[in-house]
């Protein structure tokens, strides 16, 4: 009966120990993954798509915020120099990885421009990508020529789909950072306005309290005795 | 028994759109996986709503609503919604179709609806007056400063109808063309488009939806200023033209002048009652409270009795109505007196209404903005302010002054000395830097004394007097032998030698004159100084002596808490 016990143990263990690493090993290898590599499935494909826009955007919102924390933001045209878009970038000129390069030339820049074109590019990267795969029959489950070509057929329905709602969720992220890119540094103008007009309020409560005292010292302060 | 609600349990929670929404990204999230909203939006929430209606409609899970939509028709089978009923596998197919073509159209509704939700709510988001779908707002940012500065808040019309939009001349469903209509020019295109009734007239009609308003073509660009007593003006225009009419009517064959009493109301009596209106009189000093009319004789007691028989009777013969017709007293009662209440007169009266205005304040004393602390700040100073600052001692005598006194003497009466210097006048009347003789000249010639002539007096006078008399001098002084030629010498010598003399007299009492100027001057200028330093002086002991003797006790005196 202990023996049973110890052996159910032992292979708990063994099991758990297995499992971990089996874990880790795939979690480290799906960190790295893009989805520009090669023999992926179409489906993770979609998913380290889609997961490389959110950290771009995640990571332009916290340099939008990081930037106007900043008090000096407002004042300090250098500082601002990201929230812009480059001078030397000729739209009509330049090929779109051009742009990208210059937007990416003096770190991380976060205007409303350089954001969507960065992820544009991303985009026709994932559009490039899934357009190569579309046709191919190896990553296909099925063991019968027509179940892979059935199996084509629904991944070619799925890319074609996926790329149209990525274009629409592209296109509805930017308009909404870029509501936000407008909208946040007046909101944090204002909290500065509504800072100094607080301030403001308590002064001049301090000179009401004080104008109170006026009237006590100089109204019926007479005395009957010239003293 | 108990009975289960089947709807309640057929379906999931809510809307799968509410598990991840606007709020969480920018409220909780401060903005992060924004693109994961909008993805979940597009991918995932018309998919899992639409499911959720789906199953709502036919009565199962969203599990069993997927499997149908996969194709199976067993959920259609043990639906609790048709127990009871016999279905066959022809009907539970046609009901699995409709239920695959509703999904569609559900779907269909609900992308629909995430793409208008996407358009429209990142623009409205942050500035909708609503905090809980961002972590801002910059119209709640707007509030609270209007609540610092202001203290009450206006109400927000985001959302709400644009107030501003009768005002505005451009309809903003109107062409864009349109628009430059209202650009100014000699020739404005907005008027050719309007019907003009007349070439002469400058009247025309504007069609504003259904509507035809008449409208008015001004000469020139320039609005009209709202005149808010024309409409009222206007109306009382009409209604005395219509008197005017009726009356006339009165006045005419068949009618008369007086009809059971009543005068008639021409124009004649328009100039007396301007007459009368002029000649209105305020009620007597003290006696507002007691009855009173305009023109009623004062009895002399300092009261009025406008309510005799007398006064009544020459109210009636003297008083005309503005509406035309004289007031009607009814004497009800046996005696007419100032407080019988059974006297009735129908008049009409002139009042002459003035309104007096006071701006309270409304807000509570804890109230606290920068308006409100102005506010309180303004009154408090007021209050200050209204009263002479100047500390006094209670008076105990009849026109005593409330001044502090020292006295030491019988008489309690002490005369309280501030040492202030006499100004003296300006010395304009003193001439400086004028020459005496040219004075002399403006002065006789301004006047023209008796013997002007004889007492002209210039510079070349000395020389002229020195050559006669040296002259007559001579010829009666001159030695026997002496030749004429010897003569004219002697007195040209002696001329020479006078006007020279003479001449440097008059330089020297010039110059003389001049520096005895700057003197005069000079002693003025410092009699002035001296007492404008003595007006100093005079002053800094005076604020010396407030600093020492009224200050110093005004702050010994307690607060009065």
């Amino acid at each position: 009966m202990i023996k049973r016990i110890i052996i159910s143990l032992l292979v708990a263990l063994i099991t758990n120990t297995v499992l971990y690493g089996s874990y880790t090993i795939y979690a480290d290898n799906n960190r790295s993954l893009s989805f520009r590599d090669s023999d992926l499935h179409y489906k993770i494909i979609f998913d380290l798509y889609h997961q490389e826009m959110n950290d771009l955007f995640n990571d332009k919102i916290d340099a939008l915020k990081e930037l106007l924390e900043d008090d000096a933001f407002m004042k300090d045209l250098k500082k601002r120099k990201n929230f812009l878009v480059p001078e030397n970038i000729e739209k009509e000129k330049d090929s779109l990885l051009t742009i990208v390069q210059k937007c990416e030339e003096n770190g991380e820049n976060i205007s409303s421009y350089c954001v969507s074109m960065e992820a544009l590019y991303i985009y026709l990267e994932f559009v490039r990508q899934v357009e190569s795969i579309k046709d191919s029959l190896h990553d296909g489950s099925s063991s019968s020529i027509q179940g892979r070509i059935d199996e084509l057929i629904v991944k070619g329905n799925a890319i074609e789909k996926e790329v149209d709602k990525s274009k629409a969720i592209m296109e509805g992220t930017v308009a909404a950072y870029n509501e936000f890119a407008i909208a946040y540094p007046l909101h944090r103008k204002y909290q500065e306005i509504i800072e100094n007009l607080v301030k403001y309020k308590l002064s001049l409560k301090d000179i009401r309290k004080e104008v109170m005292l006026f009237p006590s010292k100089f109204i019926d302060s007479t005395s009957s005795q010239c003293q | 028994m108990i009975s289960v609600d089947v709807a309640e349990i057929a379906h999931g929670d809510g809307a799968a759109s509410d598990s991840f929404s606007w709020s969480d990204v920018f409220d909780l999230a401060d903005g992060m996986d924004l693109y994961l909203l909008i993805y979940k939006k597009t991918m995932e929430y018309p998919d899992k709503d639409a499911l959720r209606d789906l199953a709502a409609n036919y009565g199962m899970t969203t599990a069993e609503a997927q499997a149908v939509l996969d194709g199976s028709v067993t959920p259609i089978f043990n639906s609790p919604d048709r127990k009871g009923t016999v279905l066959t596998m022809e009907d539970a197919m046609i009901v699995l179709k409709d239920a695959q073509e509703d999904f569609k159209d559900i779907k269909e509704l609900y992308d629909i609806k995430q793409e208008v939700d996407m358009a429209i709510k990142p623009s409205e988001i942050f500035a909708n007056g609503d905090l809980s779908d961002s972590g801002f707002d910059l119209i709640h940012d707007l509030d609270t400063i209007e609540k610092i500065l202001f203290f009450n808040e206006t109400a927000s019309t985001v959302g709400g109808d644009f107030v501003g939009a009768l005002d505005s001349p451009n309809n903003a469903t109107e062409r864009d063309e349109t628009f430059d209509d209202y650009v100014y020019s000699d020739t404005p295109v907005a008027i050719d488009r309007l019907a003009l009734t007349s070439e002469k007239d400058a009247a025309a009609v504007l069609q504003i939806g259904d509507e035809e308003v008449p409208v008015e073509i001004l000469e020139e660009d320039v609005c009209i200023s709202d005149d808010p007593t024309k409409d009222a003006i206007d109306q009382f225009e009409e209604e005395e033209a219509d008197r005017d009419v009726a009356d006339d009517g009165n006045n005419g064959p068949g009618g008369g002048d007086d009809v059971n009493g009543i005068v008639g109301f021409d124009e004649d009596d328009d100039e007396d009652l301007e007459e009368e209106e002029e000649e209105l009189q305020a009620a007597p000093a003290g006696a507002w409270g007691s009855p009173w009319c305009p023109g009623f004789p004062d009895t002399g007691s300092g009261s009025v009795n406008n309510f005799s028989k007398e006064g009544v009777g020459d109210f009636i013969d003297n008083f005309k109505s503005l509406g035309g017709s004289p007031p009607a007293p009814q004497f009800v009662g046996a005696s007419a007196r100032a407080d019988n209440e059974y006297v009735q007169a129908t008049a009409a009266v002139c009042l002459s209404v003035q309104l007096i205005r006071e701006t309270l304040s409304s807000y509570n004393p804890g109230d606290s903005c920068i308006q409100c602390e102005i506010e309180k700040i303004n009154k408090l100073m007021e209050k200050t302010l209204s009263h002479s600052l100047i500390p006094g001692k209670a008076t105990g005598n009849l026109l005593e002054s409330a001044k502090c006194k020292k006295t030491g003497s019988l008489l309690n009466i002490q005369f309280i000395t501030i040492w202030n210097p006499i100004p003296t006048p300006a010395n304009d009347e003193l001439i400086f830097g004028k020459n005496i003789f040219d004075e002399w000249n403006d002065f006789a010639n301004r006047y023209q004394p008796v013997l002007l002539q004889e007492i002209q007096f210039t510079d070349d006078d000395a020389a002229n007097t020195g050559v006669e008399g040296a002259s007559e001098f001579i010829r009666s002084n001159a030695p026997s032998g002496s030749s004429q030629i010897d003569i004219l010498n002697q007195v040209q010598e002696t001329s020479d030698s006078y006007a020279a003399k003479a001449a440097q007299q008059v330089k020297t009492y010039k110059s003389g004159d001049t520096g005895t100027n700057q003197m005069l001057y000079l002693r003025n200028v410092l009699l002035e100084m001296r007492d404008m330093n003595n007006l100093f002086k005079s002053f800094r002991d005076l604020y010396g002596k407030i600093n020492t003797e009224a200050i110093a006790k005004i702050k010994e005196k307690p607060n009065v808490p």
